[in-house]
């Protein structure tokens, strides 16, 4: 009887082996194929967007001001206060008032101050833009005083009337 | 010779209770992104990811630069899902402008057909690799939507449309995500990846 008893038991403990080697297996079969941390992949929505936002155009530059560089030199030096983002900046000119025509008398300004080339003789008021990139530009700035450039002999000389 | 088939039982215990947790929580599945679930298990739905209604961005584009980009991410699945990384339209495709967080009308002169100049930045093979991976909550939990705010993720060439100032960008759409469901901790909302 106690013979019949342990050999019922061996058989049960031998049926737990073959589960642990069938069980071994399958886990490394499972490890093998990459398997070890794959989830439920899952997809998005069509049309699944985000927002994005831009600043305003740049600002008007201030405290936009000339000044003779010498009084007997023909150039004039422009300061001003810079503009967030700005990458460079034009300078106008206008030659009968201030609220005269202005033309393009400068461009790609990158620092205060500037200088600009030798004027021919006459009367001028300056304004000028800020740029972001190549198409953002601000309002022109207000004009400038007026400064006359003219070279009575012997001399040049550069006023503020 | 009984002891030792005692330990291989206690073993072959151990292993099958193992395999079962394994099983339960890392089952194979070869679906493809967003299909149907099958009769045993969870349904497998797709996420949503809509512009954030009233974004809250700081950094802002400019010709020139990079700035941020807020995104809701929805999760209608009734587990948690990790996301890695977005799949993002071509350096070709813009993003159009709109008067207004609304999204509803257009900037004039500033659409992606202009175009606009906005698009996304993406690394190698079109892919924003997250920082971190977003986790978003199983649905009716917190965190769900999760608000990302993915930062520098837009660019706006020095060319562009000076109609485009002060304009919100519904930016292209993304052509798919790398995710999984997961066993883990929500990210909590509003997040950033940078």
């Amino acid at each position: 009887m106690q013979i019949a008893v342990e050999s019922v038991r061996s058989k049960i403990h031998l049926g737990f082996a073959a589960i642990v080697t069938l069980g071994l297996v399958l886990m490394v079969t499972m490890v093998g194929s990459g398997a070890t941390s794959l989830h439920w992949a899952i997809g998005i929505a069509a049309s699944s967007k985000g927002i994005s936002r831009t600043t305003t155009a740049p600002a008007t530059p201030t405290a936009v001001a000339a000044a003779c560089t010498s009084a007997t030199v023909k150039t004039i030096k422009i300061t001003f206060t810079g503009v967030t983002h700005a990458t460079s900046y034009t300078l106008f000119d206008a030659t009968t008032s201030a609220t005269g025509t202005y033309s393009s008398l400068a461009t790609g300004i990158t620092i205060s101050p500037y200088t600009t080339v030798a004027l021919a003789n006459g009367n001028y008021w300056f304004e000028l833009e800020a740029l972001v990139g190549t198409n953002w530009v601000s309002v022109k700035s207000s004009a400038t005083a007026e400064y006359t450039i003219e070279n009575p002999a012997p001399t040049t000389t550069c006023t503020t009337p | 010779m009984r002891k030792s088939h005692r330990i291989i039982a206690a073993l072959a215990g151990t292993v099958m209770a193992a395999s079962g947790a394994y099983a339960a929580t890392n089952w194979v599945v070869g679906l493809v992104a967003g299909s149907a679930g099958v009769a045993q298990s969870a349904a497998i739905s797709n996420l949503t990811i809509t512009a954030t209604a009233s974004p809250t961005l700081t950094n802002l584009l400019y010709p020139g630069s990079t700035g941020d980009v807020q995104i809701t991410i929805s999760n209608p699945n009734p587990y948690p899902v990790s996301i890695s990384a977005l799949t993002l339209p071509s350096t070709t495709t813009y993003a159009t402008g709109y008067t207004s967080s609304a999204l509803t009308t257009t900037q004039t002169g500033c659409l992606a057909a202009t175009p606009s100049d906005v698009i996304w930045v993406a690394d190698e093979f079109a892919t924003h690799t997250l920082t971190t991976p977003l986790v978003v909550a199983a649905s009716g939990q917190p965190n769900n939507p999760l608000t990302v705010t993915l930062t520098a993720a837009a660019s706006m060439t020095t060319a562009a449309p000076a109609a485009c100032a002060n304009t919100y960008f519904s930016m292209p759409s993304i052509s798919s995500i790398t995710a999984l469901s997961t066993t883990g901790v929500a990210t909590t909302s509003p997040a950033t990846d940078s």
